[in-house]
């Protein structure tokens, strides 16, 4: 029975991507129904308390700059900032923040709570109600009987389909230590004719802070200055409230774990799922890496209002015993209380290469996937997901374009490409190697390139939206100071320029001529200005973001600019669009392998065709030539 | 590609030379190749028509036209869809050679084919090969080298054109790419898993690797002069003063009478080209206007001497010839002016009392290009007689040894760049590599090396095919020519 009230939108699961598919489709105008299983774990992390990294904090500045949550989330409830890779180029840069657990899901609770038309519900999803002869999802049927209808259904189901939890040779049926694991609805996907695989991944034990001793430890703290995820954060409002801490492992702790190894589901071949290569287990660095003498740990609280600590680097499915036994081997352990154990997680995952790029499904109208259900691993990558199949689903609903980022706009977008045109065969997880042009998707460019995107769907706050365009105009006048301003060879410039040991001026240099030099950023730039006695300024107040902007896109203009001509060039395959209905199977002189694939993964551009995994380019050069005939109306052959 | 080549149908086209030849053959492409040939096909001695007849073997019978009259005695074979060149089926008749009579047998075919309502016309450029393509039958860098193939016109050619095609340029490519896939994973590994950074090979090693792969690029793009001289030839211009002895000369080097030769001065007006084959190397001999002071000559000599000296600036080598019985000719040489190219300066007839010797020719030359080419006739002198043909042998042999250059001297069978695409992709990878070492160096952080080391990596993968771009294809099948 049909529960009395629709709405335009149903979104599956409250965690990372349901909760920003909700707020998404809230903010766009849509009544939008939030289901999950368990209240109480509302953007709950089941993994490490962290927030960010490389890549993913890409990610998170980009969510943030099309009106997402999670970097509010992070800057309202971290405890510990972190910019890494600071020694490298600001293209891998990333932010990173210890985040308190506890605080976080209720943040994100309460903030969806608030959000008009988002309505929120426990309750456990079965199975999808779809029209089948339309192929159209009409709502979905929960375990308690109950049927919510809704134009379009987003699942964001994370690990829960048929989770199933590893500690040794115990084997519970979960999602989450402590949940229930989702039967029903993996079964409903089956029944609709997607195909599903099996991944595993894994997470570490938690131990007592007062089990420890802390003297064994280095400490690691936080940035003193703190750059914020969020655009709406103003700078210097944030403080850190926590260390972490290091150790390593030893050659000792590695024996333990090797004779442990005949207990470990994942190597007496009672975990079927295959597991990220990027984040071994114990079990997997010390099998795999023999020689190495040891590995590196970092503790990291949970929350400030607990004693519990995350152990990064130990995930592990051994045994508890033998957990415990290893881990007291390691310095300052020898009276460790473990609170949770660390445990393996296999469960279902949609093979992704069924979805548009709009992360609809492509054969049942309505239906988008977002997050780990996609194969995908980490808070960061399912929250992109979860914004973007919001996103799609709302303007489907509404009629309007789609939005698909490409690869040279942002992470989002080459995550999105990747999982769909090449699907994956281990969790997924972004890398900055992935994106081909990364200096141009920098972190602390997000807004620049996706925040006028934000706004126009209605999703960036208009506030926040007019300080970043005022920001932007300041932006541009500073580049232009730095371009049209001159400085003379002066004494007084060639004392400081000798003193900085820079080669001294021949003759007139603009000043971002001299900012292009190694050895000078933009505070010795403008004292050059000065000892020169320019009176152009720059502009009173210039907050640090319009000069780091600055220096960073006059400092590697050059690397900038190749990198444009490299997009130029990969426009022109992406502008070859393939037709919707294009007839894959029929085409002559393609590769067998290239036909099958083509025709199961329908690319809709030559580029997107390019990236398919086994295709070579003389498949690409065959469906290139066919392509061209059927736009000028003759027969390739 | 241009798409309207790649309209459908059957094919047919002269596939053998132009020019008088013993046999002539031409093909046919596409599902109406055997239908088209046996309308005008009468097997001798009552055997099977071409459609019924074994495939892959050749049968005797007579062409006739529609209507009955006799075109030529011929073999014709068929080999049916797949396996055939072009995947399709394909028909070969060999008749006599001919252009004009295999042109004949042609546009009968295609009246006969029209007649009967069949789909037959002439192929476009490159257009068997690009079925052969479509088909799955060639691939990119294959498709090219088989169009150098069909171009070699010389020996070193031809096996300049089977080294590629026997995988040659794609195997040293192959091995520079893995060792630049190499460094950009170390780059990309500092990039993303900073905390792995004790893991990686030392700075030192890396910067040594990096200097190896822009050194083997240097390497193979040194080869890119000799590669082009092989695969193309070279064109070598020959210059001096009206009646020295040019066109004399070029018959002596050909061993046939080639340019007209008179002896009143200014008989070459504009320049003739003699293709000749030197020891494997395609030669174009070019005879050219001779040289004198403005003054003395007429506007249309004028017009050739002009002609001459674009010719001499452009030829891959120049010789000079000299009459040894007269007296220096301080105009022409004046008006030849130091060349960018290399020259021998021969010294014909040298059957005569001679009027100056190399030191005087050297001490002219001192005085009027420049102290450098003092020395330059030290290296390049050389005496003969195109009239009693003493010498020629050695003018021969030094012509072709400065055009091979050093490279091809020494040439024993190494990969060469042989086309402009492929030295203009080996030369944006190794600018590319370049900038990466010399990025290095300066301690640019790993995400800008690895925007050269892409950068270099797609170049390469370009050249041997295994990068798309859009360019590449059209640029391939540009150079296809009819029927091959």
């Amino acid at each position: 029975m049909p529960y009395a009230r629709t709405f335009d939108v149903i979104v599956v699961g409250a965690g990372h991507a349901g909760c920003e598919a909700a707020n998404a489709c809230a903010r766009m105008g849509l009544e939008t129904l939030l289901l999950g299983m368990n209240l109480d774990a509302v953007a709950a992390m089941s993994c490490n308390p962290a927030v960010g990294g490389l890549a993913k904090g890409h990610v998170v500045r980009e969510i943030d700059a099309l009106g997402g949550l999670m970097g509010r989330a992070a800057d309202a409830t971290g405890i510990q900032f972190k910019m890494l890779n600071t020694s490298k180029g600001p293209a891998v840069r990333a932010p990173r923040a210890q985040c308190d657990k506890a605080a976080y899901r209720a943040w994100m609770k309460s903030r969806l709570e608030a959000t008009p038309r988002v309505t929120l519900k426990q309750a456990q999803v079965e199975e999808l109600v779809v029209d089948r002869e339309g192929r159209r999802v009409l709502g979905v049927r929960t375990r308690t009987g109950m049927e919510f209808m809704g134009g379009a259904v987003v699942i964001t189901t994370g690990t829960f389909l048929k989770g199933l939890i590893h500690i040794g040779s115990h084997r519970i049926e979960s999602g989450r230590s402590g949940e229930a694991a989702a039967q029903g609805l993996s079964r409903s996907l089956r029944e609709l004719g997607l195909e599903l695989g099996r991944l595993k991944t894994g997470t570490n034990p938690r131990v007592d802070r007062r089990s420890l001793d802390f003297s064994a430890f280095g400490e690691l703290p936080g940035d003193e200055r703190i750059q914020p995820f969020s655009h709406a954060t103003p700078a210097g409002s944030l403080r850190n409230r926590t260390l972490c801490w290091t150790l390593r492992t030893n050659t000792s702790v590695h024996d333990s774990i090797r004779a442990s190894l005949t207990r470990s589901p994942l190597y007496n071949g009672t975990i079927q799922g295959v597991g990220p290569r990027y984040c071994p287990s114990i079990e997997d660095k010390v099998v795999r890496f023999p020689e190495k003498e040891w590995h590196q740990i970092i503790i990291e609280p949970e929350g400030l209002d607990t004693q519990e600590l995350y152990l990064n680097g130990l995930s592990t499915s051994l045994p508890e015993e033998d957990q415990y036994a290893f881990l007291r081997r390691l310095p300052g352990f020898d009276h460790v209380e473990i609170m949770r154990p660390g445990y393996a997680v296999e469960y279902d995952f949609v093979l992704p290469t069924q979805l548009h790029p709009t992360l609809a499904t492509r054969d049942w109208q309505g239906l988008y996937l977002a997050g780990q259900i996609n194969g995908t691993s980490g808070y960061e990558e399912a929250a992109g997901q979860g914004l973007w199949a919001g996103i799609n689903a709302a303007l489907w609903l509404k009629g309007l374009a789609p939005l698909v980022l490409g690869r040279d706009q942002a992470y989002l977008g080459v995550l999105v490409d990747d999982l769909v045109s090449k699907g994956t065969q281990e969790p997924y997880r972004l890398f900055t190697s992935l994106a081909e042009f990364r200096l141009l998707l920098r972190q602390d460019n997000a807004d620049l390139r996706l925040m006028d995107t934000g706004a126009s769907l209605g999703l960036v706050d208009p506030d926040v939206y007019t300080a970043f365009k005022k920001r932007r105009d300041r932006l541009e006048r500073e580049l232009d100071r730095l371009e049209k301003v001159r400085l003379d060879p002066r004494p007084a410039v060639q004392n400081l320029l000798q003193e900085w040991e820079s080669p001294s001026l021949e003759s007139p240099c603009t000043l971002g001529e001299l900012l292009r030099r190694p050895e000078l950023d933009w505070t010795r730039v403008d004292a050059l200005r000065a000892a020169a006695g320019s009176s152009v300024a720059p502009e009173q107040d210039l907050e640090p973001w319009v000069r780091e902007q600055a220096e960073i896109q006059v400092k590697y203009q050059g690397y900038i600019q190749r990198q444009q001509i490299q997009v130029a060039q990969f426009k022109k395959l992406e502008a070859q669009q393939i037709p919707e209905h294009w007839d894959f199977l029929g085409l002559q002189g393609l590769s067998s392998e290239a036909r099958q694939k083509f025709s199961k993964l329908r690319p809709r551009s030559l580029g997107q065709a390019s990236r398919i995994s086994g295709v070579t380019p003389a498949d690409i050069s065959v469906l290139w030539v066919h392509l061209e005939a059927s736009q000028r109306n003759v027969a390739p052959l | 590609m241009n798409a309207a080549e790649a309209v459908g149908g059957t094919i047919v086209a002269v596939a053998t030379a132009p020019g008088a030849s013993g046999v002539g053959v031409l093909r046919l492409s596409g599902p109406s190749a055997v239908a088209a040939v046996d309308a005008l096909f009468v097997p001798v001695g009552g055997g099977p028509s071409l459609a019924s007849a074994p495939p892959r073997r050749l049968g005797l019978g007579r062409l006739h036209r529609d209507g009955g009259g006799f075109l030529d005695e011929v073999l014709a074979v068929r080999f049916p869809a797949p396996h055939s060149f072009t995947g399709e089926d394909v028909v070969e008749v060999h008749a006599h050679g001919g252009s004009f009579h295999l042109a004949g047998i042609q546009s009968a075919l295609l009246e006969s084919a029209r007649r009967r309502g069949m789909d037959l016309r002439p192929a476009g450029p490159g257009e068997f090969t690009r079925r052969a393509f479509l088909n799955g039958k060639l691939d990119l860098t294959r498709a090219e080298a088989v169009a150098d193939l069909i171009h070699a016109d010389s020996e070193l050619a031809r096996e300049a054109a089977a080294l590629q095609l026997a995988g040659g340029l794609g195997s040293a490519v192959g091995a520079l790419r893995g060792s630049v896939v190499a460094l950009l994973a170390e780059a990309e590994a500092a990039c993303d898993f900073p905390e792995e950074e004790g893991q990686l090979p030392s700075p030192e090693s890396f910067r040594r690797r990096l200097g190896g792969c822009v050194a083997s690029l240097e390497g193979l793009l040194s080869t890119a002069r000799f590669g082009r001289a092989a695969s193309r030839g070279v064109r070598v211009a020959l210059c001096g003063a009206p009646n020295s002895g040019k066109s004399s000369l070029l018959n002596a080097l050909c061993g046939e009478e080639r340019a007209i030769v008179a002896a009143s001065p200014g008989t070459t007006r504009d320049w003739l080209e003699a293709r000749v084959e030197f020891e494997g190397l395609a030669v174009g001999l070019c005879d050219t206007a001779g040289l004198r002071p403005a003054a003395e000559a007429d506007e249309v000599e004028r017009e050739g001497a002009r002609r001459a000296l674009d010719l001499a600036r452009a030829a891959d080598a120049v010789v000079v010839v000299l009459d040894r019985s007269r007296p220096l000719p301080l105009g022409a040489l004046r008006a030849l002016g130091p060349l960018p190219r290399e020259v021998l300066f021969v010294a014909n007839k040298a059957d005569l009392v001679g009027a100056w010797d190399a030191s005087g020719l050297a001490g002219t030359l001192a005085t009027e290009w420049g102290d450098p080419w003092a020395g330059a006739v030290a290296a390049g002198y050389l005496e003969a007689s195109a009239r009693t043909g003493q010498g020629v042998a050695e003018v021969r042999a030094r012509l072709v040894s400065v055009c091979l250059g050093e490279k091809g001297r020494a040439w024993s069978g190494e990969v060469l760049l042989t086309s402009a695409r492929h030295e203009a992709a080996a030369r944006e990878a190794l600018e590319a590599l370049r900038g990466a070492l010399e990025a290095f160096g300066s301690g640019a952080p790993p995400e800008l090396l690895a925007v050269d080391l892409r950068a270099g990596l797609d170049a390469l993968g370009s050249l041997v095919g295994s990068t798309t771009r859009a360019e590449v294809v059209e640029e391939i099948f540009k150079r296809f020519c009819i029927g091959k």
